[in-house]
């Protein structure tokens, strides 16, 4: 039902694309299917003075620790209460979610919880500036795609090579009086057919295309 | 390229006489437009919101029951009042409730890509031409060495006293969101809908049980 496929390209420094690389995006893993199937067992539907969580999952956090992330949940009395279970948006300068990039090359594993090697957000030796994401959708005949780009630029003076990529997503809920659950966790990893070798100055662009196939 | 499905659904249905022997079984699925629509909802949305906001931050737009389009939330947070929030695509409707989960028909019409309804949908209801509509069970998710798996069922029970034939079969999800003064969104919508041309027929004390079950494979 759901197909996905991975589109890398680099860039040099001045701005000229000198490799294209794609694959199947072979590993939504086992959390992902956690998210869904706590996603599907919500109800909805309650009024009035009702609070607390109703609905969560346990999931696997980056570290390999448990963790319990909620797809229902109202605060208790408090105001501004609120957020999203999976969100995959990350902000500009932020490694924790989103799409991720690492230097690992370990085989993937359904219950995989992190990249076994990620590249962190920086201007430092080894480091990549980890940029805003463009996330869309377009509807075609017998499919919907939604695609989620993002740019790592590398200014740090040295090549930097991608081997592995991922997509984290955030389970976020507060309140006025503070944050009730701020969990972020993987949900798909892949390690690239060929390494991307990313000069100093250019640039990577990672995208995800996720498939569902109607009708 | 090759293409890898990386998540496969399946719709089970099967026929359970009265003396609990299954007589039926079959598998098939299709997805329509609002899942691809929630999903990227889902993923568009950011979280780390302030403190102190309110309104709906993320959003899109889904087909509803009547074919008209209209916004789900999938990143919202109440004013200032007290007990809001909610969820974006609950499938978990209770016993009786025929208006999300999953939901059976009786019209044989093809599936097309942006369906919005089951094309006639039989109600929940203890008579004749009707079926009950039980409760959703959710079962454990499991884990093996290369595959994640959910599987998600509900009982529909013929006490009527003629047969009803199901043709097709929907999962709606529910997107709901409130605080202590009010309900903010609740909006119900079709995200998948199958069809089986030849019929399922569900005789006087039997029960048709549906299933999907959600998979991942490496």
């Amino acid at each position: 039902m759901i197909e996905a496929y991975w589109e890398i390209e680099v860039y040099d420094r001045n701005g000229k694309l000198i490799s294209k690389h794609r694959q199947p995006c072979r590993s939504l893993l086992a959390n992902f299917i956690r998210m869904l199937g706590a996603m599907l067992s919500a109800k909805g539907g309650y009024t009035g003075t009702v609070g607390g969580t109703k609905a969560s999952c346990s999931v696997k956090k980056y570290d390999g620790t448990e963790g319990t992330a909620y797809t229902e949940w109202y605060t208790t009395t408090y105001t501004y209460g609120g957020g999203t279970p999976m969100g995959a948006k990350a902000p500009d300068d932020d490694d924790s979610y989103g799409i991720m990039v690492g230097s690992g090359t370990k085989t993937v594993e359904i219950d995989d919880y992190s990249l076994e090697s990620k590249i962190s957000h920086g201007t430092g030796s080894g480091q990549l500036d980890y940029d805003t994401h463009t996330i869309s959708i377009s509807e075609e005949a017998g499919q919907v795609k939604v695609e989620i780009t993002r740019t790592f630029k590398n200014v740090s003076g040295t090549t930097v090579t991608v081997s592995e990529v991922g997509l984290g997503v955030r389970n976020y809920w507060k309140q006025s009086t503070g944050v009730a659950k701020d969990l972020k966790f993987l949900i798909v990893r892949d390690v690239l057919d060929t390494p991307q070798n990313v000069l100093d100055g250019g640039s990577l662009t990672v995208k995800i295309t996720i498939i569902v196939p109607t009708g | 390229m090759i293409v890898v499905e990386n998540l496969k659904v399946t719709l089970e249905t099967k026929v359970v006489d009265k003396n609990g022997k299954v007589k039926y079984f079959k598998r098939k699925n299709s997805a329509v437009y609002n899942l691809g629509r929630i999903l990227y909802g889902v993923l568009l949305a950011i979280g780390g919101a302030d403190l102190s906001y309110s309104g709906a931050r993320v959003s899109c737009s889904v087909k509803k029951e009547d074919g008209t389009e209209d916004t789900a939330y999938t990143e919202w947070y109440a004013g200032e009042r007290g007990y809001g929030g909610g969820t974006p695509m609950g499938a978990n409707a209770p016993e009786g409730d025929d208006t999300y989960g999953i939901m059976v028909g009786s019209d044989s019409t093809p599936v097309s890509d942006d369906d919005y309804s089951l094309k006639s949908k039989i109600p929940h209801g203890d008579g004749d031409n009707l079926l009950h509509y039980g409760t959703h069970t959710f079962e454990d998710v499991e884990v093996g060495t290369s595959y994640a798996k959910i599987k998600m069922s509900r009982g529909f029970t013929n006490n009527g006293s003629v047969p009803v034939t199901v043709y097709e079969f929907g999962l709606g999800v529910r997107n709901f969101w409130k605080d202590q003064a009010d309900v903010r969104k609740d909006l119900k919508f079709l995200v998948c809908r199958d069809v089986e041309s030849e019929g399922v027929v569900v005789n006087p004390s039997e029960t048709l049980v549906v299933s999907y079950v959600f998979e991942v494979t490496l």
